[in-house]
């Protein structure tokens, strides 16, 4: 006959204890055990208890291993009715649960509530009179209790200090059960935090004082086998029915979840970890879990908005909240933000985030089960009104890093889309802390209340006499009130002194152009496209404008010695290349056209004169002071002027813009300064006066001005070389582009690359170059002229800048997008700033300069800048290449276009060249197109709206094209990109 | 540290070690005077001469036991054959002598050798040029199975089994010699056994080794943009004896685990590691394992079934997939 086992199991000291750690045996298997022994040690959550056993039998095995952790209800071991094996087995039958109970560990002796009158049952501790750790002397009163008649004192009879655990005041204590113990040496004395509650007991007679609560441990008996016991993973038994995931089991196992009760969101339904971890109820079924209150009436269904309010609401009540309110002056703030000219929520707002850059426990929030998330930004949720009723609470997203403007602007854009309950999801979902005001609706205080997801909630009543009563309502799991006190201590001192953190002035930025004794208002110095520009934006908004310019007319560079006389030639050039190929077109006798190149020049001069001089009329005509002369500053208000004409004067002015170009650069090649001295070295400066094409021609440096130099004079007959020291000639082109058009070049000019210049002599008409080539080897290139063409570079060395305080970037002026200098007051525009050296990147720059000088906000923006090289074909580009694209972190895609298959060029027979054309993979936008085609001049116009207007590859392949022109290959172009787009997409 | 292709790594691997021990030597079929096949040996033959690389006939059984004969007199040879393929006809010396003699002998022999082989897939190469054989390899007590899945571990590893004092496989892939990786400039030796974590995640582990791993760690990407599944890829480059601790503990961390493997499924690493999680960490499953693998033909020689039955990036994002339950 078999003999009878019951467990031992892990007894609950309290209720919020859920296991135990085994640390001790004190009795060994085999281990005769009577009633009342103390069998084990456990550590709880609180202290080192004593498991005591109500049961008398013999210790069995298998004992749980010392340091395991023991859930509650949990085997710790076994007790058999007779000795037999050291472990009962897995399979054998554990009948019943051995009563345990957990008494304070060397605990001392008790000071056990007294009964004080016959029917006397039980005593409420009314006050301890001696403290933990207090010395006791026989005969002292320790504490008073309250019994159901009156309060008497507790006397103790035994010497020695008062020790935990001690019952609470307040709390009920049966008689004879222990309100706090006496130890007999101060270093016993038990100071864990424990504190006696009824579940502790010690007891004198166990027998049927404790009937145990049977539900829970019958099915333990049933639930937990021996051999798992024993085992530090406990997994859930598999559910009836269903199937769960072994690690489910296991998670369901520690978190005592019941599996049976789960629906399996994995495939087939099968209950997985995430099941397990989600099995709390949600907020709908905590609120239908609500105890049933009969409420007469027929009740409306809620609409979904109330639902949510209400569901979140109440689950809002498993928040343990707290209050804490101080009472802020807003006046200042108020002021302040009026004056900022955003709305008082925003700036107060943005107070709070300031003070939690201090106190970032306001922005936590607890996470189920045990965790806190730490939320790094500032999205506060702002509690607004619906129209037609409801509660809505955008988010004011990062507000730590945004200024109040930015914050303005989007709380303009919020708020209206809140009340008409317009917001997408994102707009409101996941706040990490919550703002409600209700000042306006002059409530004198009120608490608000925080839903799970936060950790605190404001709330802002009216301003009174007492200040702003702004309570904070607090989850007492994530912050303490002492958190929350401080960051409202430091809320009132930012709100009240708003001056430290916000400047008040709407106008804070200083004037651009200061009030002052002014000469005149804006002084440009230089003509060209950028001061010319930028003179005629400021004139027409009513500035005095005086423009100093170095020349008799205006125009710069571009004008007199770059785009304009440089198109004059390649159009004529053009004429002559072109006839070339009329005979392939059934042109006869054309091909032997001759250049007449007085007219040329007659011609060319004509159209800058006459462009010059209508340029000067206008300026003159819209008022602005054109004055002839050289300037360099004295101060940062002061000009220097030394006129064509007469003497030398200063000029005072508000404000300067400089805008005086770049001369070429001339790079420290032996000869090469004594050659311009003697004419035989000339630049995109001085190549205007030759009397005719030289027959031979060297150019040193093989960019865009080299390029256009060298066809212009193959095609009036001159044998070109161009000397080139890099890798490659055209490097500020477009890989792709500069590629296929230096192959164009190389059939029709010697082009030499990675050579390294060692001499330049000779005299006008007798010049000599000599360079190592590509191998090393020593070559002598004798010719008329040498065009030096290696770039331009800022020369500010006559501007005096140091005086006004104006610094430079290597050669160039320093700037901000807004062209503004180190000097407030002063501006710089154009190719002194460096960048791309074109005329309208120089005017474009110039209107944004006047732009700012009025008191706007304008930037320039190199991303969608443009620009063609009049090369034959002409290259262009407009925004990004796809290089570029890239290297700014866009996800962008390119397609390209040959233009050999298009009709139009094979009639025209200008089949060289492509178009390709870059956009944004994820807006569709496009970002940048680049051309090398003979029309790019043309092209480029549609591709420039493109991109500044930021049109989308669907409005490119939607817009009708005209047929037949070339536009067409940009919707071809676009509809092509987005086939392969949502042919990738759908792979 | 600079950038060199697999095949490269090899190479100076072999050329350091041969500096460095006069007892290492190289063997197989047009590894000398041509360099070898996939240029592992290039230059050797050059440099150390006709006794030190040894162009063999084709003769897999032979050369293979001449090299393990010599290596039981402390010879290191490492022994090239062109394909796994191949490596059927020398088994017999690689399993019952090189594998077994230090076991028989109580210790008085050993064979220090090292096998290298080519044992992917390439390109319509035939069922009999593109079979895998790991399987096999890693089956054979006595014998160490590595299989690096990138320069540097071939570099390493083919130091480190040179030096090796138990006869260890090498299992190449024909398609990775281009591979370019980085390796250490300064000599470095990679232990034998072990895995690495090639990409940390936290919801699924993919298993690989060899090519498979380049599989794993493009899905992983695409699991992480396009379904924001974080994967964890362990790099199992040592297939025997598989390293059953970095198994249990990335599943731990997981709790779902896939095996990719170019090979067919059946007897093969996937279910030697399947059968690994089982034993060490059952309970920590949330889903059950899934293998990605070939189909169970002989590899097609047409270019579509070809590309058909070998899995790739896609299939591993769609078991995963199928894990999550979202395909």
């Amino acid at each position: 006959m078999s003999s009878q086992h019951y467990v031992i199991t892990m007894p609950q000291l309290s209720d919020t204890m859920t296991e135990g750690i085994l640390v001790s045996w004190e009795k060994q298997i085999g281990d005769r055990v009577e009633r009342g022994d103390i069998v084990a040690t456990v550590e709880t959550d609180k202290a080192i208890m004593d498991v005591e056993v109500f049961k008398a039998g013999y210790l069995m095995g298998p004992l749980a291993e010392i340091g395991a952790s023991v859930a509650v209800s949990g085997a710790l071991g076994y007790i058999s009715d007779a000795l037999g094996e050291a472990n009962i087995a897995p399979n054998e039958v554990v009948t019943d649960v051995a009563s345990t109970e957990m008494i304070p560990r060397h605990s001392g002796t008790a000071i056990v509530m007294p009964q004080l009158s016959d029917t006397m049952t039980e005593g409420i501790v009314v006050s301890w009179e001696k403290q933990l750790g207090d010395a006791i002397k026989r005969g002292d009163i320790v504490a008073t209790v309250e019994t159901d008649k009156a309060i008497m004192d507790v006397e103790v009879f035994q010497d020695g200090w008062l020790s935990g655990p001690m019952a609470a005041v307040g709390s009920t204590v049966q008689v004879a059960h222990p309100m706090a113990f006496i130890v007999a040496e101060s270093g016993a004395i038990n100071d864990t935090e424990v504190t006696l509650s009824a579940a502790h007991k010690i007891v004198v007679t166990h027998s049927t004082s404790h009937p145990q609560p049977a539900a829970a441990h019958a099915s333990m008996t049933k639930a937990v086998p021996a051999a798992a016991a024993v085992s530090n993973v406990s997994p859930a038994a598999r559910p009836q029915g269903h199937y769960a995931s072994p690690y489910a089991r296991k998670l369901a196992g520690q978190q005592g979840v019941d599996l049976s009760k789960l629906h399996g969101s994995g495939p087939n339904h099968v209950i997985v970890a995430q099941d397990v971890l989600h099995a709390r109820p949600n907020m709908k079924e905590i609120a239908h879990a609500l105890p049933q209150v009969d409420v007469p009436g027929t009740g409306r269904a809620m609409t979904s908005m109330e639902k949510a309010v209400s569901h979140s609401m109440t689950a809002s009540l498993t928040l343990p909240t707290f209050d804490v309110t101080f009472n802020i002056y807003p006046e200042k703030l108020i002021a302040a933000a009026k004056a900022r000219k955003v709305s008082i929520t925003v700036a107060i707002a943005k107070a709070c985030s300031q003070a939690m850059l201090e106190h970032p426990m306001l922005n936590c929030c607890y996470q189920p089960v045990d965790k806190i998330v730490e939320h790094k930004e500032h999205n506060f949720g702002i509690a607004v009104s619906a129209d037609g009723g409801g509660l809505v609470v955008p988010i004011l997203s990062d507000v730590g890093n945004k200024t109040l403007e930015q914050l303005q602007a989007e709380w303009s854009d919020l708020m209206p889309r809140a009340r008409a309950r317009k917001l997408a999801p994102a707009e409101y979902t996941n706040p990490t802390f919550t703002i409600s005001n209700m000042g306006m609706l002059g409530v004198t205080h009120f608490t608000a209340i925080p839903t799970p997801g936060i950790g605190a909630i404001m709330a802002i009543a009216a301003n009174g006499s007492n200040g702003m009563p702004i309570c904070v309502t607090a989850d007492h799991r994530v912050v303490n009130g002492a958190h929350v006190a401080n960051y409202l201590a430091h809320l009132k001192q930012i709100i009240e002194q708003p001056e430290t953190w916000m400047s008040g002035e709407p106008g804070e930025k200083p004037k651009p152009i200061p009030d002052g004794d002014w000469d005149v208002s804006v002084v440009v110095i230089g003509g060209g496209p950028g001061g010319e520009d930028c003179a005629r934006d400021l004139v027409e908004h009513g500035t005095k404008v005086t423009l100093i310019n170095n020349a008799p007319l205006p125009g710069g560079e571009c004008l007199w010695r770059g785009c304009i006389p440089s198109k004059a030639w390649r159009h004529t050039a053009d004429l002559l290349r072109d006839r070339a190929h009329d005979a392939d077109k059934g042109v006869l006798n054309t091909d032997k056209p001759k250049l007449n190149w007085p007219v040329l020049e007659q011609h060319r001069k004509t159209v800058l004169q006459t462009r010059g001089e209508m340029a000067l009329k206008t300026d003159k005509g819209v008022k602005i002071d054109m004055r002839e002369g050289f300037a360099s500053f004295v101060d940062e208000h002061t000009l220097q002027v030394v006129p064509s004409q007469g003497e030398t004067y200063t000029l005072k002015f508000g404000a300067a813009v400089i805008a005086t170009g770049a001369p070429p650069f001339i790079p420290p090649i032996p000869g090469a300064q004594d050659g311009l001295v003697s004419g035989g070295v000339i630049t995109s400066d001085t190549i205007w006066n030759l009397p005719t094409p030289p027959k031979r021609m060297a150019i040193i440096g093989g960019g865009v001005i080299g390029i256009e130099m060298a066809q212009i004079f193959h095609d009036f007959g001159t044998e070109i070389l161009i000397l080139e020291a890099q890798e490659r000639i055209l490097a500020e082109v477009e890989d792709e582009i500069a590629k296929q058009l230096t192959g164009i070049l190389q059939q029709e000019l010697t082009v030499r690359t990675q050579v390294k210049i060692s001499q330049i002599k000779g005299t006008a008409g007798n010049m000599h170059v000599a360079y190592h080539d590509q191998d090393g080897q020593l070559v002598e290139y004798a010719c008329d002229y040498i065009l030096m063409s290696t770039g331009k570079r800022p020369d500010t060395s006559k501007l005096n800048l140091a005086a006004a305080g104006v610094v430079l970037n290597g050669a160039a002026i320093k700037v901000d997008a807004r062209g503004c200098t180190s000097q407030p007051n002063i501006f710089a525009v154009g190719d002194v700033i460096g960048g791309y050296m074109l005329a309208h990147t120089a005017a474009t720059q110039g209107r944004v300069a006047a732009t700012n000088l009025l008191g706007e906000d304008a930037q320039y923006n190199q991303d969608v800048d443009c620009g063609v090289t009049f090369s034959r074909p002409q290259a262009g580009f407009v925004g990004l290449s796809l290089a570029q694209a890239k290297a700014r972190g866009i996800d962008a895609v390119e397609v390209k276009m040959p233009m050999s298959i298009d009709a139009k060029a094979m009639i025209t027979g200008e089949t060289n060249g492509m178009i390709k054309l870059v956009a944004n993979k994820t807006s569709h936008k496009i970002i940048g197109v680049h051309f090398l085609t003979e029309h790019t001049d043309t092209l480029i116009g549609e591709a420039v709206l493109m991109v500044s207007a930021g049109l989308s590859l669907e409005q490119v392949a939607q817009a009708i094209h005209p047929h037949p022109t070339q536009t067409e290959l940009f919707g071809e172009l676009a509809r092509r990109l987005l086939s392969r787009l949502r042919r990738t997409a759908a792979k | 540290m600079a950038e060199i292709m697999y095949w490269e790594a090899l190479l100076r691997a072999q050329d350091e070690e041969m500096a460095r021990d006069p007892m290492v030597i190289c063997m197989g079929e047009d590894i000398g005077v041509a360099g070898g096949t996939y240029k592992a040996t290039k230059g050797l033959f050059e440099k150390y001469g006709e006794k030190r690389v040894m162009d063999t006939p084709i003769s897999e059984g032979g050369f293979t036991g001449l090299g393990i004969g010599a290596s039981f007199l402390g010879v290191r040879p490492v022994i090239e054959i062109m394909s796994v393929n191949f490596a059927w006809l020398a088994m017999d010396q690689m399993f019952n002598s090189a594998a077994k003699v230090r076991y028989m002998s109580g210790g008085q022999l050993t064979a220090p050798c090292v096998f290298r082989s080519a044992g992917g897939a390439a390109h319509q190469l035939g069922a009999q040029h593109s079979a895998r054989m790991e399987k096999v390899f890693m089956g054979i007590a006595g014998l160490r199975v590595v299989t690096p899945s990138n320069p540097k571990q071939a570099y390493g590893l083919l130091k480190s089994a040179i030096r090796s004092n138990d006869p260890v496989f090498i299992n190449e892939h024909e398609l990775m010699y281009n591979m370019k990786g980085e390796v250490p400039d300064s000599e470095y030796l990679h232990p034998l056994e072990g895995s690495e974590v090639a990409r940390t995640g936290s919801d699924v582990t993919l298993f690989g080794y060899n090519i498979s791993v380049h599989w794993c760690l493009k899905a992983a990407e695409i699991l992480q943009t396009q379904h924001s599944i974080s994967a964890e890829v362990i790099d199992l480059y040592c297939l025997s004896p598989l390293d059953r601790a970095g198994i249990r503990k990335s599943v731990s961390k997981t709790h779902r685990a896939v095996i990719a493997e170019e090979d067919e499924a059946p007897v093969g690493v996937g279910s030697e590691i399947i059968a690994i999680i089982n034993e060490e960490c059952f309970f920590e499953l949330d889903a059950a394992p899934v293998r990605v693998h070939s189909a169970f033909v002989p590899q097609p020689y047409n270019h579509t079934l070809e590309a058909a039955a070998i899995p790739d990036h896609d299939d591993v994002v769609r078991a995963v997939l199928k894990l999550f339950g979202k395909a």
